[in-house]
């Protein structure tokens, strides 16, 4: 007795036996592979499809009996009248070239009704006969077993050859945290920051509760990429950018504020709700960088290492803050002599607190940045926003030959993307996006002119 | 010859593989998952898929009845959620919504572009002439 007839038995499975060893013989008439079974399985479901079949001139439309034959990973759809049980519909050519070979009969109301019991018994004629011993009810069980979906993902029964050839692994196959992330979580439309690893790998991070500190150039996306990790994560969101404050500590901790009626108190700021929040909260610190006092740096130390408090004043018995475990912290910064003159680059310190990583983002590929102008701006002509993408492109690798002081940011493509889609020709939205970026100096080899020259160029 | 290939691993996997392997048919597994996770996509084609898997990999014994009954099993299954699970699965949800909501951006940034041409005739006509 083969294997496949054990495992049929062990399965407390019927076997059809004449039927197996039929279509055996057919499809392996001089039993070349004689250890080898082919199973084929039939499940059927209810089609609606509009067509008119040309032998009976009959419109199918309502409901006809579709077979799905699953073969050694192969799968073909017959459709068939249900009047005439022919193949030959219109309308559906792809079946046309398939084989005619098999046929089937069938009544519309067990088509439509599905009350069926059916045996597909393949012969060696190929011809598939739907033997009727009783039209029943479906039981639940059976409803169970058929699901009548369109899903594509099916439950098929697994097939004894494939059983046989499985290759056990050697090691236990452990999940991981960034396993069921890239199993479970599909990377959204608006991701085309970086690869999947750095997609990834911020989602663990946050998991994780480990800092992240995202540098690059302006306009490169941080703060959006951060924006679009807090909609995902689905935690509340708190944006805190000190490129627009004077006082980081008040912004920070706090302030003193009057009332006629309470006097002078002490106000507690909006952080500090933020680290308390019990949902675990995304903060975002945007621009870290633009603070020059230090101060910054010097209250958020015990913030972002281990130490996890904030106190609201320097005394001995001053007010602390204890930060919620489920806090998030993602810090933007530009880094860079453009930026920060002679002190180029971070303190070493601060970086050491972003034990999730310094994830350093460069500027869109061209074709992924051309992609987001035509979503952001979906009246762009396609050409202009290539063309604003290759100016783009070209100041960039100007700045990289270090012949330019600052590159062309993403957010001034999409600047001139849209006063191109509000009728400005593209070599003016050009110059009056990018022009005040670089120093009028005199000469012919200064930078503006020499991106003078990549705009014009832009135009033939 | 198998499929080979990278393993998938998702929120639900823990789940099912109990249901699975208590002898519970798929569309049963999958009102369990949604029990746990009620605004999940998966439903009993994707657990057959993942039942296919398990035993192709000869993982669990897949007894014919069910061992437990469907009260018990919800009962047990509440506990099985890991928060690494959780949060894939909040982030799984997120994602689709993000993905969403930016087609929605889209399709609403076609319409207003419609209405912002009659809003600036409006705006001109205000303007002093």
């Amino acid at each position: 007795m083969s294997s496949y007839h054990h495992h049929r038995m062990r399965e407390g499975l019927e076997i059809d036996r004449e039927a197996t060893e039929t279509f055996k013989y057919s499809s392996d008439p001089v039993g070349v592979e004689s250890d080898k079974m082919s199973k084929i399985t039939y499940t059927t479901k209810i089609a609606h499809i509009d067509g008119m079949c040309v032998a009976c001139d009959e419109h199918i439309g309502k409901g006809h009996l579709h077979i799905i034959k699953t073969g050694k990973r192969e799968e073909y759809d017959y459709t068939y009248c249900v009047e005439c049980a022919c193949r030959d519909i219109r309308g559906r050519k792809s079946y046309e070239k398939t084989d005619t070979d098999f046929c089937i009969y069938v009544t519309p109301d067990v088509a439509i009704d599905r009350k069926y019991d059916y045996d597909l018994t393949p012969t060696v004629e190929h011809e598939v006969k739907l033997k009727y011993k009783e039209v029943k009810e479906m039981t639940d069980s059976d409803r169970e077993d058929y699901d009548f979906s369109d899903s594509p993902v099916r439950e098929e029964e697994h097939n004894p050859d494939e059983e046989l050839e499985v290759e056990k692994p050697s090691t236990p196959h452990i999940p991981t945290i960034m396993s069921k992330l890239k199993g479970s979580v599909d990377m959204p439309e608006e991701f085309k920051f970086a690869d999947s690893t750095v997609f990834y790998t911020m989602l663990r991070n946050i998991f994780r509760g480990k800092s992240i500190l995202v540098t690059g150039p302006s306009g490169c996306g941080k703060s959006s990429l951060g924006k679009i990790l807090a909609d995902i994560t689905n935690k509340p969101y708190y944006a805190f950018n000190f490129g627009d404050t004077m006082n980081p500590a008040a912004k920070i901790l706090g302030d003193t504020k009057y009332d006629s009626e309470r006097g002078t108190f002490f106000k507690k700021s909006r952080f500090v709700s933020a680290l308390q929040d019990k949902n675990g909260s995304f903060i975002m610190l945007d621009e870290v960088t633009r603070d020059r006092t230090g101060d910054l740096a010097n209250i958020l130390m015990p913030v972002l290492d281990g130490q996890k408090y904030l106190a609201l004043d320097e005394s001995d018995d001053a007010d602390t803050v204890d930060i919620n475990a489920n806090a998030f912290f993602y810090a933007t910064a530009n880094i860079g002599r453009e930026y920060l003159g002679a002190a180029h680059d971070l303190d070493r310190a601060w970086k050491d607190r972003f034990t999730g990583g310094i994830y350093e983002l460069e500027y869109l590929p061209q074709g992924k940045e051309q992609e987001l102008l035509m979503i952001r701006s979906p009246t762009l002509d396609e050409k202009d926003a290539e063309r604003i993408t290759d100016f783009a492109k070209r100041v960039r690798d100007l700045y990289k030959a270090e012949e330019i002081s600052t590159a062309v940011s993403t957010r001034m493509c999409l600047s001139t993307a849209e006063f191109v889609v509000d009728g400005m020709s593209l070599i003016d939205a050009l110059k009056q996006v990018c022009l005040p970026f670089y120093p009028i100096v005199a000469g012919d080899d200064s930078e503006r002119v020499q991106v003078i020259q990549t705009i014009q160029s832009m135009g033939d | 010859m198998a499929r080979k290939g990278l393993k998938k691993d998702t929120y639900w996997h823990n789940i099912a593989k109990l249901g699975i392997s208590s002898g519970f048919k798929p569309a049963q597994v999958g009102r369990l998952v949604k029990e746990c996770f009620p605004e999940t996509e998966i439903n009993g084609r994707h657990i057959g898929a993942y039942k296919r898997r398990l035993v192709e990999e000869a993982d669990v014994e897949i007894p014919v009845r069910p061992t437990t009954t469907m009260q018990e099993m919800m009962s047990i299954v509440n506990g099985l959620v890991t928060d690494e699970d959780w949060f894939s699965y909040t982030c799984s949800v997120g994602s689709t919504k993000r993905s969403l909501k930016c087609f929605e951006y889209k399709l609403t940034a076609e319409l207003e572009d419609k209405n912002e041409m009659e809003n600036i005739d409006g705006w001109i006509s205000t303007l002093r002439k």
